[in-house]
């Protein structure tokens, strides 16, 4: 069977002599996972999606510097995160992270979560995500969306594994907090 | 909040582009693919110019120095008188480093350009 990495092998490959059908085969791919990780450090969905056209057209004039010494996906993610730190740094006037304690709930009336459709439970912890800082945003999102292993995102964040088993840690106990602000009680319906 | 529950959650955040994220995309790569050969050509004009100044001038010098433009210049009494054949052979040394490099830039560019 072929795996993830040796399709990866064969479409970059086609990539380097120029096919940009191939090109958008791996876009289409990578383009939401990337999104979600470029948004954990931005906050912003237009930025992040702006940030990636720029990620995505690096990879395209790079894609013959790639070696295939790691995952494709490795090495993208590590662009886009540091395209995003870039990004957020240039940004002087991006809105400093508010206190965890100090988030408002959605509604004064709190919506029981059992009536809530999967679309909107999706909303609220998407919320709840855009509360935490970028670190903490980026590095759950790695270990639980991306599946990544503790070395794996070491590699591709440059973080020590102290601070990621850190941040995951309090990205968890930060995220509850936000949810319970913002659903009250509720929240146990969530699980 | 224990990991199982957290993970579930993180992949309910999943996030999606919009609809035309990567018509974008290869729209822009295909603008820029259209913009580098008309920057090519500027520049490849632009060191045509350069090339032609060089011989100009070039051609100039020699000619003064060939027909008895000599450099004499006094600084306190000594009088200073440099001789017509090293300075043909220095004049006609640099014209072709000059026109030698610009040669190979535009080599380079148009393997550049190819690629």
């Amino acid at each position: 069977m072929t795996s993830n990495k040796e399709i990866d092998a064969a479409i970059i490959e086609r990539i380097k002599k120029g096919d940009t059908h191939a090109f958008r085969q791996l876009v289409d791919k990578y383009k939401d996972v990337s999104l979600s990780l470029a948004c954990a450090v931005l906050k912003d969905k237009a930025k992040a999606e702006d940030v990636l056209q720029d990620v995505f057209i690096k990879v395209f004039h790079k894609a013959n510097s790639f070696k295939h010494q790691s995952a494709f996906s490795s090495w993208l993610y590590r662009i886009v995160i540091n395209t995003s730190y870039n990004e957020l740094k240039r940004d002087k006037n991006h809105l400093k992270l508010e206190g965890i304690h100090s988030y408002e709930p959605l509604t004064n009336e709190r919506t029981p979560i059992q009536n809530l459709k999967e679309e909107d439970q999706k909303k609220y912890v998407v919320l709840a995500l855009e509360k935490l800082k970028p670190d903490e945003a980026l590095v759950l999102r790695l270990f639980y969306l991306c599946d990544m292993p503790l070395k794996e995102v070491q590699k591709v964040t440059g973080f020590t594994s102290s601070k990621i088993k850190v941040d995951l840690h309090r990205g968890r106990k930060n995220m509850e907090a936000v949810l319970k602000n913002l659903l009250g009680n509720q929240i146990n319906d969530l699980w | 909040m224990e990991e199982d529950i957290t993970k579930n959650l993180i992949r309910k955040s999943g996030m999606t582009t919009s609809e035309d994220f990567t018509d974008k995309l290869l729209l822009k790569i295909e603008s820029e693919k259209t913009v580098h050969p008309l920057l090519g050509y500027r520049y490849t004009r632009m060191r045509h110019y350069a090339i032609f100044g060089i011989i100009g001038v070039g051609a100039g010098l020699f000619t003064l120095i060939y027909f008895g433009f000599l450099p004499e210049f006094n600084v306190f009494d000594f009088q200073f008188k440099i001789n017509r054949i090293p300075l043909l052979i220095i004049t006609t040394w640099l014209l072709l480093l000059g026109a030698n490099h610009i040669l190979k830039m535009q080599h380079s560019a148009n393997l550049h350009g190819k690629s």
